[in-house]
């Protein structure tokens, strides 16, 4: 996992290079003072300086969870969620991360029963949920770089390991890619969202006379299906869908 | 026939003549003082071409198109022809307006007509008695609480007949939640000992803010059916004629509009608000089921909800329920069934509850209690039902599972018990303020990605080639024939000023060998006529192949003797070889 992380760094470095060069010097002021406030229980003034760094552009996993749990000890579960989904596309196998996520999500009034094919991708196939995507797509390049290279090797060598050895990369570069793929989309295509006020009404259109379909509490978590004159349809896992305010819900935004 | 022709002929002559005319264009309208009930009509004439005419912005009016027709003119000799569009303006608020230049062009030539200056009045000053047809929109009650129902009822009265009524647009209702409260009646009224027909449209309104909330006005278009003004009297004079459909009455469009409605919503009252109110308002009774009173532990028995009543229900379908103690709750889907009740909209609301005793003894399901605001005694009340008893005996399998608990917990472990809640706490490395990346697609990725597969693509052809050009001697021929045949040309060109029979020799062995080599036969035994055959089967054009015979033969004649040739000749013909040489290596390919 250190190999993919080390390879993961190379892939993202050109890029991430030019960023590191740009930060603020006041930036590492500002989250010392945000790491003294929180650990002064004054937990208001550390989330508004941990969104000031992230305003400034630094994206971080470790600012959004510092943030999730300033949020979570204002007694806003719903943006603390919000948080910690969002420092979870960065760092998924942090486990801090997810035990708080966790006990945030244990403290939402809705109770759903999720059937969602993401809920299967978590559990069987646990790379997907186990790798960023950074990270998956060096797993991808690391499998595709041997599997051309013991197709080529095998134009001039025959030996039976490496037909059993091509079979196993391109198995693998499948399964990898397969996951890469699917990973690219829910990135480019599938937002999440979070109920961020305590109680919000969905209706069954974009607008205020459109009846109220169900009610549903902070921190619950949704599709973001579609945006549409200040109104977001969503999809909850056990598929009801409805239209909300978008004031009173977040977006899992990159 | 020929009546017919002669007409058609003229008519066109003096369409032409007419049109040929001076370019103008002019406004006018059927009055210039109207209300918002009323529409205008527009005439623009246009003479001297066949375009149609541009009218100006005409903000304050809805403008609809009402066709064209033309008219020819000869008055004195002189003949004018016009064509005259129609318009109907529809205006959509008071004051005084000026309307035009309306403007036409032709050839170049712009033509622009006079401008009409419109007065609009807000509505006809006139009583409900003296008006034949009229809209009203009012509420019962522009008073409510915050959630009450409200009914907005839209009123249609017309004392005259009227065709195409039709709502154009309805009020947005902003600041409401809206439900249909059926279909629409009709009905009769007699308003000071004037008869009207009565059109009614309800809707159900409930506020959803606080303050004061005003309803737009709704908009409704119609026709009305006037009788023409006719001298003659007769047969026709019969009520029966009266009709459109015999042409002896016409229609003409209306505009109504309706006031708009004031509505100040009142807060609900915070003094004396019940725990557990989730804004039901309206007036509810509950009704509550048990399906048994005696069963078994584990069994389960169903308790059935039903809400019941007017007001806000649709919005709130569910029923919170306190916790009970030593039994499992197992939810069912709510079902709602919608009703109306009078004026006022409602339903009926059925949830049920499978409960699962988890202790034996007499159990006690507590008094139920839904807390709601009623808003006609301006007080919180509960909808209640219950207490019920349970007798719950001991469950037949409960011996069976208590030997088992026994044996399993001899000599057991102790599970670690949870005594408290809190968060993990914050990260305060400084690697926190390292950029992290979460788009994978990065132009290094996309190389990294297609570089191995572009190396196989390489060795894989690099392969393929070799394997190839070992197989395959004729190909390794004709791939060396040209790069052979250029080694040769320095001594070719050293020959050219030797004596003739040197240079041919040289040259010839030097072209049948690259011929030979290019298509993989004996180059040594070829003739002229070898040469000719060979080649006219491939892409090298004729003329290239003459031009090779002849060189051929020009060596043929050299190296033996039969004619002497210049070093001029010998030059022109190297040249020719070399030339010949390159064509045919890029014709022929193998």
């Amino acid at each position: 996992m250190a190999f993919l992380s080390v390879l993961a760094l190379v892939c993202g470095f050109f890029t991430a290079a030019a960023e590191q060069e740009d930060l603020l010097p006041d930036t590492a002021q500002l989250f010392l003072e945000a790491n003294k406030a929180y650990r002064g229980a004054a937990f208001q003034e550390a989330a508004v300086l941990y969104e000031k760094i992230l305003a400034a552009g630094t994206a971080n996993g470790d600012i959004f969870y510092n943030l999730g749990n300033a949020y979570l000890k204002t007694n806003r579960p719903g943006k603390a969620i919000l948080s910690y989904l969002q420092a979870r596309v960065f760092m998924p196998r942090d486990e801090d991360l997810t035990t708080n996520l966790a006990y945030a999500r244990g403290l939402i009034r809705d109770k759903l029963e999720c059937r969602e094919f993401v809920v299967f991708l978590n559990d069987f196939c646990f790379w997907y949920s186990k790798l960023n995507s950074v990270e998956l797509t060096a797993l991808f390049l690391i499998v595709n770089f041997f599997l051309w290279a013991v197709l080529t090797l095998k134009l001039y060598v025959k030996r039976e390991f490496l037909t059993i050895a091509f079979s196993v990369l391109l198995f693998l570069a499948v399964v990898s890619g397969g996951s890469l793929g699917m990973k690219i989309y829910t990135f480019h295509f599938q937002y999440r969202g979070v109920v961020v006020a305590e109680e919000i009404m969905v209706r069954s259109g974009n607008s205020i006379n459109d009846t109220v379909l169900f009610k549903l509490h902070e921190g619950t978590e949704f599709s973001w299906l579609q945006e549409k004159e200040g109104w977001v349809k969503l999809r909850l896992c056990d598929g009801k869908r409805g239209w909300a305010q978008k004031g009173v819900v977040g977006k899992v935004t990159l | 026939m020929k009546g017919l022709l002669t007409v058609l002929v003229l008519y066109a002559f003096f369409s032409a003549q007419a049109y040929a005319s001076t370019l103008s264009v002019s406004a006018t309208v059927d009055k210039n003082e109207a209300t918002l009930e009323d529409y205008i009509v527009l005439k623009i004439s246009v003479q001297g071409t066949r375009n149609q005419p541009v009218l100006p912005s005409m903000a304050p009016f809805k403008v609809e198109s009402r066709g064209s027709s033309s008219q020819v003119r000869i008055i004195n000799g002189q003949m004018s022809s016009s064509i005259e569009y129609n318009y109907l303006l529809l205006p959509t608020k008071p004051g005084v307006f000026t309307i035009g230049p309306c403007t036409v062009e032709d050839k170049g030539k712009t033509a622009a007509s006079n401008k009409i200056t419109l007065q609009i009045l807000k509505q006809q000053q006139q009583t409900k008695k003296s008006r034949l047809l009229f809209v009203t929109a009012e509420v019962d009650n522009d008073k409510p609480y915050l959630y009450e129902q409200i009914v907005y009822i839209l009123k249609f009265y017309r004392s005259v007949k009227v065709a195409n009524a039709r709502l154009t647009k309805m009020p947005a209702f902003e600041g409401f939640i809206t439900e249909d409260l059926g279909k629409e009646k009709e009905y009769q009224r007699i308003i000071n000992g004037q008869s009207y027909v009565v059109t009614e449209i309800k809707r159900a309104l409930f506020p959803a803010k606080t303050g004061v909330l005003e309803i737009t006005p709704a908009v409704l278009n119609c026709d009305v059916v006037v009788q023409k003004r006719r001298q003659r009297r007769g047969m026709f004079g019969d009520p029966f004629f009266n009709d459109s459909f015999f042409g002896f009455s016409e229609t003409k469009p209306k505009v109504l509009r309706t006031e708009p409605v004031t509505v100040m919503v009142a807060s609900l009252p915070a003094e004396k608000k019940p725990a557990g109110f989730e804004n039901l308002v309206g007036n509810f009774s509950l009704r509550t089921n048990l399906g048994k009173k005696k069963l078994e532990v584990g069994e389960s028995v169903t308790l059935t909800l039903t809400l019941e009543g007017t007001g806000n229900l649709k919005s709130h379908q569910t029923i919170t329920m306190g916790s009970l103690q030593n039994f499992k709750v197992y939810d069912d889907k709510p079902v709602f069934k919608p009703g109306i009740f009078g004026s006022k909209v409602g339903g009926k609301l059925t949830i049920k509850k499978a409960l699962v005793p988890l202790v034996e003894g007499s159990l006690k399901i507590p008094l139920l209690t839904i807390p709601y605001f009623d808003p006609d005694s301006g007080s919180y009340k509960r909808a209640t039902a219950g207490p019920y008893m349970l007798s719950v005996s001991p469950s037949a399998e409960k011996e069976k599972l208590q030997v088992v608990t026994t044996m399993n917990t001899a000599g057991s472990k102790e599970e670690v018990k949870i005594i408290g809640h809190d968060i993990l706490p914050i990260h305060t490395s400084l690697d926190a303020l390292s950029p992290h990346r979460a788009n994978p697609l990065s132009w290094v990725s996309t190389v990294l990605f297609v570089v191995p597969f572009l190396s196989f693509m390489g060795f894989f052809a690099a392969k393929r080639f070799k394997q190839r050009y070992e197989q395959d001697r004729g190909l390794a021929r004709a791939q060396n024939a040209y790069r052979v045949f250029k080694k040769k040309l320095p001594g070719i060109k050293r020959a050219v000023k030797a004596e003739d029979a040197a240079f041919c020799s040289t040259g010839q062995k030097a072209l049948k060998d690259f011929i030979g080599d290019k298509l993989n036969v004996a180059g040594s035994a070829l003739t002229a006529g070898e040469l000719e055959r060979l080649l006219s089967g491939t892409a090298v054009s004729d003329d290239a192949v003459r031009e090779l015979k002849k060189i051929f033969e020009f060596f043929e004649t050299g190296q033996f003797g039969f004619k002497n040739y210049s070093v001029s000749e010998r030059e022109a013909v190297f040249f020719g070889l070399k030339k010949l040489a390159a064509q045919l290596n890029k014709k022929i390919k193998r």
